[in-house]
């Protein structure tokens, strides 16, 4: 028989894996549903008479003029890329739909794709809503559409590849991060790819598609990973997508951000299979690595980065920690959305165990603690010393560590009484525990 | 920052009432941590709530003793992999026919007194006094065999100092080998994001992504000093799970570090959100005017990948990079320390001999670094003559580079590299 204490503690790992945890009327409206039902739900709204959001970006913006000067044009930029993270924000914080964005900011940081090359904040904009568009799909489709994505032949240089001395940039990062990883190619392979890339531009002051310009390309046909023939995106992309090692490749990095880092990884293999039977879809494989965690035959600890930390932490207590308290603490932390620090993305997650993110965590938990509303279930339990459901509130439904519980009880009984609240919220918050999902 | 850091300093020093809370703070922070690297399982007594009634010590464990000729290394990190050729040139003929739009003009170069072979780039001009004084020296075709073109593996082999793969970073493996009583948070910084070399198997270094935000404050109508004791001591007992046990040690050398470091909280609104890397070269002068048993301290500076548009972009970098190390060994020469530290730079590869059509260069093998402190001259050669895959030849083992900055640290240096690799500097003091 399955306790509800189970069906609770499944139903926190799955919405805090996939998600960014649930508000305290989420966590109502979903009491006693079955896991599996909510991630069937999740993983296809649809099917289930559910409506997929509009994308947060849809219309945000007017494309910025082109007779913007220098200094002009920055502060348009800045303003204009300030609006969609704010957007970007709130829907992380209130999105019906929490899978999508939650797969957003998966290929987010896989295709680590960052406004500081791009310039455009409406190019970056459309880059993300491309992730958004297909975060569920099929990954041949994100693949082949992210290749020729504007935001993406500016950040690395495939709009500047021309001809005969190709820009090895993309190539590379196409197949060892994007794809196959470092093991299955040859610097042939980059010189190959390179060269069969190369042709697209973005023309001067439009932000919407790419073109191809035969005069830059070299259509000379080459060997890619072993076949013959390859000499443009299209054939480039069929070797690439078919070869063996990408639903691996990809079902370990999905496995990993969804299970743990030590997750075992003689099951990939099986997650893989499921993969390329299904055509490289992107659901299924969701499905079957989330089923693994369920079934607790493959779980582990992982540190739960910044954005989600941050995301959980408002939901649950419904604090409205203003727009430049948010971005301050996400850069801070280094990881503000729409600019990951390196091509391979974000931080791993064990970076942000570092003192200068213990340090943030801290004072933004106070932030929130002090912005909570007074008449919300989260105060109430940090008011009255009710540690098990300021814990299930928060998001930890097994209840808090002994260590936590301890200074809890000791702070709670060193401070005066009206001190209750903000003190033992703010520790709860920046606490180790509230660090893992 | 330096004002802060000397106030902090005296007020750590001074003992007085407002320092007693805060030494306090890292007295336990101190101890804790001890215990806590000491017996992972270990349960604490319940630790008060107010900071007056923790015994105030003015030393810590912040290493006492060590005294100010106490070596320092610094490594400043050139991420994105450094084109050498541009960056140290070679005076040969071939370099000029093999960079068509990217070599730079005789004209343009900065001659280098004694150096015949090589010459710099114009934009490292506040370089050429070191060079001038005899306390600079060019390391160049510089790079492990067999490290890779691939940022990520290349990355591994520079931070590791091998090209199997290996969990921890050459630095980590030194400060594991030569830990001493114990640990102290500041003896290992790095400024300006995760430094992978200073990974160790038991040693904890700390990250200080952003120095201006590097301080802890609490809500108003809080109780500042029981929430920080609090969260110090959600510390302890460690969690059997090994990821909540690395989330809790970090609180203590954390809460220490602040208390050494911490500027106060009033940073305004007007300052800039991010750091730069000259910034944060002003913080590692000033950790080493702290004098807390720092060892080690890397920076990192950002941006080097320059797939395209390298020639304006170069310069840029390599202006902040020149305008940064020199001021910062001249702040050293000011504090009386500069005799103690020894500077080098690192980058994980360098570029490729042949320009790309979008006028930049894509990742190669060796590259060029550049060491401040004893001068040797040029050392190591740029082949162009027998380039290996279109990439400059590697003539100097990354390793011997690092042989002799452990030499500097004391060592041991052939255990920690695993084998003997040649000094590039023969008269060390």
């Amino acid at each position: 028989m399955v306790t509800s204490d189970k069906i609770a503690s499944d139903l926190a790992w799955l919405t805090q894996r996939l998600g960014y945890g649930l508000t305290p009327d989420e966590q109502s409206q979903l009491e006693g549903i079955r896991p599996a039902t909510l991630l069937a739900r999740w993983v296809d709204p649809e099917s289930h008479g559910l409506v997929i959001p509009p994308d947060p970006f849809e219309g945000l913006s007017e494309p910025i003029p082109l007779s913007l000067k220098d200094e002009e044009l920055a502060n348009q930029r800045q303003m204009i890329s300030e609006q969609y993270l704010e957007a970007w924000l709130n829907e992380l914080l209130t999105t019906a739909d929490p899978l999508l964005e939650w797969m957003t900011f998966f290929w987010h940081d896989h295709f680590a794709v960052t406004k500081t090359a791009v310039g455009d904040p409406l190019t970056m904009a459309n880059h993300i809503s491309l992730l958004r568009q297909h975060a569920r799909g099929n990954f041949g489709d994100l693949l082949r559409a992210v290749t020729v994505d504007p935001a993406m032949l500016i950040f690395l240089d495939g709009s500047l590849s021309v001809g005969e001395q190709p820009n090895e940039n993309f190539g590379r990062e196409l197949m060892e991060v994007y794809s196959i990883g470092v093991e299955h190619y040859t610097e042939a392979d980059v010189a190959a790819v390179a060269s069969a890339l190369t042709g697209w531009e973005i023309p001067e002051g439009d932000t919407g598609a790419a073109v191809f310009s035969a005069w830059r390309h070299d259509d000379t046909p080459r060997t890619l990973l072993g076949v013959s023939g390859v000499h443009d995106v299209e054939t480039s992309l069929d070797v690439i997508l078919g070869h063996p090692a990408l639903p691996g490749f990809i079902a370990g990095k999905l496995a990993k951000a969804i299970l743990g880092n030590d997750f075992d990884v003689n099951q990939v293999p099986e997650f893989a299979e499921v993969f390329a039977r299904h055509d490289l879809e992107i659901s299924p494989l969701i499905t079957v690595i989330a089923q693994a965690g369920l079934d607790k035959t493959n779980r582990s600890s992982l540190v739960r980065h910044p954005v989600s930390w941050l995301i959980n932490a408002l939901k649950t207590t419904g604090a409205q920690l203003s727009f430049d308290d948010q971005s301050h603490f996400l850069r801070t932390s280094n990881m503000l959305p729409g600019q990951p620090p390196h091509v391979g993305g974000f931080p791993a997650p064990k970076d942000y165990l570092s003192a200068s993110c213990t340090a943030v965590r801290f004072n933004c938990a106070g932030n929130i603690a002090d912005l909570t509303p007074r008449d919300s279930l989260v105060w109430a339990a940090a008011t009255s010393g009710d540690w098990d459901a300021l814990a299930a509130l928060l998001g930890c439904p097994a209840g808090f560590s002994d260590a936590l519980l301890f200074t809890l009880r000791e702070l709670w009984v060193n401070v005066p009484i009206r001190k209750h609240g903000i003190s033992c919220l703010t520790l709860a918050l920046a606490s180790p525990d509230l660090l893992m999902v | 920052m330096n004002e802060n850091l000397n106030r902090r300093r005296f007020l750590y020093l001074a003992g007085g009432a407002t320092a007693a809370a805060a030494t306090g703070a890292a007295a336990w922070a101190g101890l804790l941590r001890e215990q806590v690297n000491g017996a992972p399982t270990l349960t604490l007594p319940g630790l008060t709530t107010t900071t007056t009634s923790m015994t105030p010590t003015t030393t810590t464990s912040l290493a006492p003793g060590q005294g100010p000729k106490n070596p320092v290394l610094v490594i400043v990190q050139m991420q994105g992999g450094n084109d050498g050729l541009n960056t140290l040139v070679p005076l040969n003929g071939r370099y000029q026919d093999l960079r068509p739009t990217l070599a730079l003009g005789d004209h343009e170069m900065l001659d280098l007194s004694d150096a015949q072979d090589f010459a710099l780039h114009p934009a490292l001009a506040p370089l050429l006094p070191l060079w001038e004084n005899n306390l600079l020296t060019g390391v160049t075709g510089i790079g492990i065999p067999g490290q890779g073109r691939s940022h990520f593996t290349a990355s591994d082999s520079w931070h590791s100092g091998r090209t199997s793969p290996e969990t921890t970073g050459w630095l980590g493996r030194w400060l594991d080998a030569t830990a001493n009583g114990p640990a102290n948070p500041l003896r290992a910084v790095s400024l300006g994001g995760g430094a992978p070399i200073l990974t160790a198997e038991s040693q904890l270094s700390t990250i200080i992504n952003s120095p201006r935000n590097f301080r802890l404050s609490t809500p108003p109508g809080s109780d500042s000093e029981a929430i920080v004791a609090a969260f110090l001591q959600t510390a302890s007992p460690l969690s059997g799970d090994p990821t909540l046990a690395a989330a809790q040690m970090a609180i203590p050398s954390t809460i220490e570090a602040i208390e050494v470091l911490g500027v106060d909280s009033g940073v305004t609104a007007d300052e800039p959100p991010e750091e730069n890397y000259t910034s944060l070269l002003d913080t590692a002068a000033g950790l080493i005017d702290l004098d807390v048993g720092t060892e080690v301290i890397v920076v990192s500076v950002h941006g080097f990948d320059t797939h395209s548009d390298q020639r304006s972009r170069q310069e840029k970098l390599l202006a902040n990079l020149a305008a940064g190390l020199a001021s910062f060994r001249q702040r050293l020469e000011a504090n009386g320390h500069a005799d103690r530290v020894l500077i080098m730079t690192t980058s994980e590869f360098g570029r490729r001999v042949q320009e790309n059509a979008s006028g930049g260069t894509d990742h190669g093998t060796a590259g060029a670094q550049f060491i401040i402190g004893p001068n040797q001259g040029i050392i190591g050669q740029v082949d162009l003559d027998n380039l290996v895959d279109g990439d400059v030849p590697i003539a100097v083992d990354t390793r011997s580079m690092y042989a002799t900055a452990l030499d500097w640290l004391g060592g041991p240096t052939d255990e920690i590299l695993g084998k003997k690799y040649d000094r590039l500097l023969d008269n060390l003091p």
